[in-house]
């Protein structure tokens, strides 16, 4: 499920995509948002590159409260992404926003977490349709 | 299947944890999943919303980008939440 916040102010799909697959190159991101991008996703697999000369990149977009901000809420949701993902379960809302059960949201999203874009949208959009026509049992 | 118990959303409606359901549900986000796992422990699930809340939905930082980030970590953690 998405931030129906974030959605409101514009964000699609094709966009979550092409800031964690290619923030680096993209041309609708500023400088600013690739290199919170980039200070996310070194976090997160290669914490020891982010270094004084790192910091001082970040510096030249973002405010110390920022900076605060940012690597607050970056470390909070790898812990919390890392825990959730042993724990095993699924999100309760489809992509589309219904709740479902945990064996509806497996099939919706499958194994790994991957683009929404791949397949989970359309999946959750024919589960919808089954349920409107009653071959979902709730 | 989860490996730990998920509660059931109507039953953690009636407890203290019921606002901040209510609100989930409304706002999309967290996934009531989160109280469905937090909820064992009502206490830390409460502070812990409060936490998550204060990280990305408050501040300066844009956030839609905050939410590009949360899916990017989500991803490579293999965590589908």
């Amino acid at each position: 499920m998405r931030s129906a916040s974030a959605k409101q102010q514009g964000l699609t799909e094709q966009m979550i995509d092409e800031g964690i697959e290619e923030y680096e190159t993209s041309e609708n991101f500023t400088e600013a948002e690739k290199i919170a991008l980039q200070y996310s996703d070194l976090m997160d697999t290669e914490p020891d590159k982010i270094d004084e000369t790192f910091y001082d990149k970040l510096k030249q977009y973002y405010s110390n409260e920022e900076i605060v901000e940012l690597g607050a809420f970056i470390g909070f949701n790898i812990g919390f992404h890392t825990w959730f993902g042993t724990l095993g379960f699924y999100p309760m809302f489809t992509p589309d926003g219904r709740l479902v059960d945990q064996e509806e949201s497996a099939r919706i999203y499958g194994d790994k977490p991957i683009s929404h874009t791949k397949g989970a949208i359309q999946r959750a959009m024919k589960g919808q349709k089954e349920e409107a026509t009653g071959r979902i049992r709730k | 299947m989860p490996n730990i118990t998920m509660l059931d959303i109507e039953e953690l409606k009636k407890t203290k944890l019921g606002g901040f359901i209510k609100k989930s549900l409304r706002h999309k986000a967290p996934d009531p999943a989160f109280h469905a796992m937090l909820g064992h422990n009502p206490e830390l699930s409460a502070s812990m919303y409060f936490a998550w809340g204060t990280v990305f939905n408050t501040g300066k930082i844009d956030h839609k980008l905050k939410e590009i980030i949360r899916v990017q970590l989500s991803r490579t953690a293999d965590c589908n939440y």
